[in-house]
Parts: C-alpha cells; sequence; structure tokens
C-alpha cells in the first residue's frame, strides 16, 4: 500500500472510532415534562432517567409564570402497570421556584407515574408527571 | 467517492419533514357528559398542529333545559386560551371554534354556570420516525444524482461515473429504509395493565325519592390508594353509570368529569329504596371494567316513573348457554341514529342481580372514525345476540335514539335452563 493509501486508511479509522466514541458518550437527552395543577403550573426534568437513583428537578410557578415557593414539595413515584406505591421523597429548594429530589429512586424499567405535590398555606395540590425508563 | 457519501450523508441530514407529511393526527373525540340536567355529547374535532383552530360540537339531546354553555379550552398549568359560547336552544348539535396553541394535554371545560365538567384531551404532535426521513432523504439524494449523471454524462469521461455510483447508493438507502420500516415499529411502552379501581359514591345530602341529588363518584386505585385519572373515553365517554331503581326504572348517565379521579352526577330518584349502580370504565392499559355499587333513598314524594312504551320487543325463547337473538322494534321509519357510537344498546340485569351487562349494536364502521349523530339514517329494528348464562328472571332495556331523544324499551324474559353452562 501507498503511504498516501496507509494515511487514508487511519484517516477513516480515526473518523470511524470518533463517531462511535461521540455516539457512546452522548447522553440521552434530559427529559422535561409539565402538567399543571389548578393554581401551579409544574415543570419536571429527569436528567437521563434510568433505574436506580434519579435526580428529579421540579420547577414550580403560578399561572402567570411567577415562582413559587411552596411549604414542601414531594415526589412520589408509582408503578402505574404493577399499582406499586413508593415512599415520597421530599424535594429540597434550589432557589425560588426550584427543587430537587435527589435521588428518586425507582427500581425497575416501565412506565413511571411521579405525582408532584406542592403544599402551600395547608392546600395541597398535585401534578402527576408519566415518565419511562 | 467519499464525495458521493458525504454528498448522500449531507442529503440525508439535511431533509426535515416534508409538507406533506404533515397530515392530520388523531381522530374526532366523542365524549358524552351529563352536566347538570343536560345530556350533552361533546365532539373535540382532531386538530392539525398548534397553533391550530379547535372545533368543537356539543350536541344537545331531547329534554335538556335551554340555556348558555360556555365552553373552554385549557392547557394543562395554564389558564385558558380560548374560551366561546354555546347557545343551547333545541336539540341538535351546536358547534364552536376555539383555538389550542401548544402540544399536549389540554382540557376541554363546559361551564353551565354552577357546574364545570373537565374533558381530558391531548392535541398530538406529528413526529417524523427515522425511517421515513431516510427513505425520502434516499430518494431525493438519487434524483440529485441522477440530475448531476445526466449532466456530466455527455461531456465523457470516467467522472459521470461518480454520480452515478450516488443513484445506486441513495437508491439503495432509500429503498432499505421503506422496507425496513414495517420492522420498525413507534417507540411504545407495552402497558400490560392495571390494577383494578375502587368506586366510592356518596350524595352531598340525604337522597330523597322525587328530589335531585348530586352524587361524587370518587375512583380509587385498589393497589395504591390513589385517585385514578387515567379514564380513557370508551364507548364515547368516561363512565358510563346505569342505574336501576328498585321498581326497574333505568337511568344511563355518563358522569361529568370535575377533576382528577372526581366525577359528578345529577340522579333524579323517583322511589325510595335501593337504588342500585354498575359504572363502566376503561383504564390507560388495563381494560374495561365494570363496578357496583348502590345508593339508598329515602322516602319523599314518589313521582311515576315514565319509561317509552312505544316499540315491540322480541327475544324469543331464550335458554341458558345458548346464544340468544334480542330485538327491539322501536318502530316508525328507519332513521335511528347512532347513541355514544353505537346503533343500540342494551342493558341486562338479573337473576337477582347476579349478572349486570351491556350489550352493544355496532355501527358500520366509517373512514375517519365513528359516525356522529347527525346521521340518521339507521334501521328501527335493532338486534343483540347474547348468551344468558343462567336460567332465571332477567331485567332488559334496550336503548336507541331518534330526533337527539333516548328511547327505552324495557322487557322481562324469563331463561330456561338448557345443557351445561359453559
Amino acid at each position: 500500500m501507498k503511504p498516501r493509501g496507509k494515511a487514508l486508511l487511519a484517516g477513516v479509522v480515526v473518523a470511524l472510532v470518533a463517531v462511535f466514541a461521540v455516539i457512546w458518550t452522548t447522553r440521552d437527552k434530559p427529559v422535561e415534562l409539565t402538567a399543571g395543577t389548578a393554581s401551579y403550573a409544574v415543570r419536571l426534568t429527569v436528567d437521563s432517567p434510568r433505574i436506580g437513583g434519579n435526580a428529579v428537578l421540579v420547577e414550580v410557578t403560578d399561572l402567570a409564570g411567577a415562582p413559587v415557593v411552596a411549604d414542601e414539595v414531594t415526589v412520589e413515584p408509582v408503578m402505574a402497570d404493577m399499582g406499586h406505591a413508593l415512599t415520597p421523597v421530599p424535594a429540597t429548594a434550589a432557589a425560588p421556584g426550584h427543587y430537587r429530589a435527589d435521588p428518586t429512586d425507582l427500581p425497575m424499567a416501565g412506565l413511571w407515574e411521579l405525582t408532584v405535590t406542592v403544599r402551600r398555606d395547608r392546600a395541597s395540590e398535585h401534578a402527576v408527571f408519566t415518565l419511562v425508563i | 467517492m467519499r464525495l458521493v457519501v458525504a454528498l448522500v450523508l449531507l442529503l440525508l441530514g439535511g431533509t426535515t419533514a416534508a409538507a406533506a407529511d404533515g397530515g392530520p393526527v388523531g381522530a374526532d373525540l366523542h365524549v358524552a357528559q351529563t352536566v347538570g340536567e343536560r345530556e350533552l355529547t361533546v365532539v373535540i374535532r382532531r386538530t392539525d398542529g398548534a397553533p391550530a383552530p379547535l372545533r368543537v360540537d356539543v350536541v344537545a339531546h331531547a329534554g335538556d333545559p335551554g340555556g348558555v354553555i360556555r365552553v373552554r379550552a385549557v392547557p394543562t398549568g395554564a389558564r385558558a386560551v380560548s374560551e366561546a359560547a354555546v347557545e343551547l336552544r333545541q336539540p341538535g348539535p351546536v358547534g364552536v371554534s376555539l383555538s389550542v396553541d401548544r402540544f399536549g394535554a389540554w382540557e376541554l371545560e363546559l361551564d353551565d354556570g354552577t357546574h364545570v365538567a373537565r374533558i381530558p384531551f391531548t392535541v398530538p404532535e406529528r413526529i417524523t420516525p427515522a425511517w421515513e426521513r431516510t427513505a425520502f432523504g434516499g430518494f431525493v439524494a438519487a434524483g440529485v444524482f441522477l440530475l448531476a449523471a445526466l449532466v456530466m454524462a455527455p461531456r465523457g469521461g470516467r467522472k459521470a461515473l461518480v454520480p452515478a455510483a450516488g443513484v445506486v447508493a441513495s437508491v439503495a438507502v432509500g429503498i432499505t429504509a421503506a422496507l425496513l420500516s414495517a420492522t420498525v415499529g413507534p417507540k411504545a411502552v407495552v402497558d400490560t395493565g392495571r390494577p383494578p379501581v375502587a368506586l366510592a359514591v356518596t350524595p352531598d345530602s340525604e337522597a330523597k325519592a322525587g328530589q335531585g341529588v348530586w352524587l361524587s363518584l370518587d375512583w380509587y386505585d385498589a393497589a395504591t390508594g390513589r385517585p385514578v385519572d387515567d379514564l380513557l373515553v370508551h364507548h364515547g365517554a368516561l363512565v358510563h353509570l346505569a342505574i336501576i331503581s328498585p321498581n326497574g326504572t333505568p337511568t344511563h348517565v355518563h358522569p361529568m368529569r370535575v377533576g382528577p379521579g372526581r366525577y359528578r352526577i345529577l340522579y333524579k330518584p323517583a322511589e325510595p329504596g335501593r337504588h342500585a349502580m354498575a359504572a363502566e370504565i376503561a383504564r390507560a392499559g388495563g381494560g374495561q371494567q365494570q363496578i357496583r355499587a348502590e345508593v339508598e333513598v329515602a322516602p319523599g314524594t314518589s313521582q311515576k316513573s315514565t319509561v317509552d312504551n312505544t316499540g315491540k320487543v322480541d327475544t324469543g325463547a331464550p335458554v341458558a348457554g345458548r346464544p340468544a337473538t334480542l330485538t327491539a322494534d322501536f318502530g316508525g321509519p328507519d332513521d335511528l341514529q347512532p347513541w355514544l357510537g353505537m346503533r343500540g344498546h342494551l342493558i341486562l340485569v338479573g337473576p337477582g342481580e347476579t349478572l349486570w351487562a351491556h350489550a352493544h349494536a355496532l355501527t358500520s364502521p366509517m373512514a375517519g372514525g365513528q359516525p356522529d349523530e347527525s346521521v340518521a339514517a339507521y334501521p328501527a329494528k335493532v338486534s343483540f345476540t347474547f348468551t344468558f348464562p343462567t336460567p332465571g328472571r332477567y331485567r332488559l332495556w334496550f336503548q336507541a335514539e331518534r330526533d337527539y331523544r333516548i328511547l327505552t324499551l324495557p322487557a322481562v324474559v324469563d331463561v330456561a335452563p338448557g345443557g351445561s353452562p359453559r
């Protein structure tokens, strides 16, 4: 093989390895879901949902879009098909209206229902999200 | 050749969904809702993208009081984006135009001034699958290469082979993607089933004969105790509720959804006693199920219940365990309308209350969904096939619709013992 051919071959191999490396290391896009209750809009973000501990970010605003400071925000995972409910995970406030439930343990693959409960002034409202793992 | 590959990749990657792909997704949603004293059918027409107009037809039935219903389209977690008033003067459909501005979950609110029914619906987003992009891209690339080959061919030389090879490669990519498309299913989750539901029926106040009483129907997941809000529209309603009074007067209504897992219905019992009810629902992934309940009615001002008796019922001599043909002849011309997407409904209760069933007479399937109630062209004779599992006395109620009026034909059948039950 001529040196030029060798260089070409090497170039192709390097390019292929690079492509595979990019595909391999690219994580799933974070899942962003929105739902609402009577008085809040809730956005839920899970960075690459997987079996095991997940960091669930919850953003609570009122219907006009202003952040809501709640007394308590919890995330309750339920395996809908199995009818299996897990202990609610309390979310800690990261910023006004921003909450983080970490880790939220989702022990198996399938269809999960995550209910975000926003408690404020002794009234609770629930927003239900569907998440596939 | 590298140039060819690069061009193919460029064309494949750069192809976006063609305008012709943007066809309508989904189907019309027909939902019956009993809002107060009105038995309404709401037809939410399918939307074509978002933002888009949303056409909603509200069908009133005979006996519904007139008045204005405010209809609102509300996206989840936001305020209503559009509102219109429906003026109900006479039985029949009234159409209004709303608008939707985003994809996803929505609720359609029906507000009669005192009560608000909330019907969940979805504005679906059309997603172009990868195979479709690849197939289209392949064929577009093939066309471009073909043009290039045609231009270069008369000039001679071996350079024309490059675009020619590109044509072959692109066609191969396009055909492979198109052929493999059948094996690439949509990304779906196997919904294997859901736990059963529990139903709690609570009257707002003591139910008394002759007085309307609001009943709350709360659905709970039998495994987690959480409210059930994944009910699907099946047979044209979220919840079908049949109530049979002690003397056999049937009520077939469709409780309105007022919130997650909570439905309400205004019930007017004509006489005191135990009013038995059966609710039919379908959970997402859980199939249909029937839940029995009852409400005790205290004595009050008893009224004579009215049931339309114009018509004939032919049941033959049914034998337990064998399929029986039950025919209701509602008389008059062949102008029955489909109600809840069916030509006819048959509710059967017997012996005692051991079996509670609900049979349908189907309409002929139609392109683009079920025929709506404006199609008044079905025969006045409606037949059902039903296998009575055990001998004994059964009570039957046949229901159909004409001139937006729900007709009910009652019958009593004694089923003879047959061979071994199936």
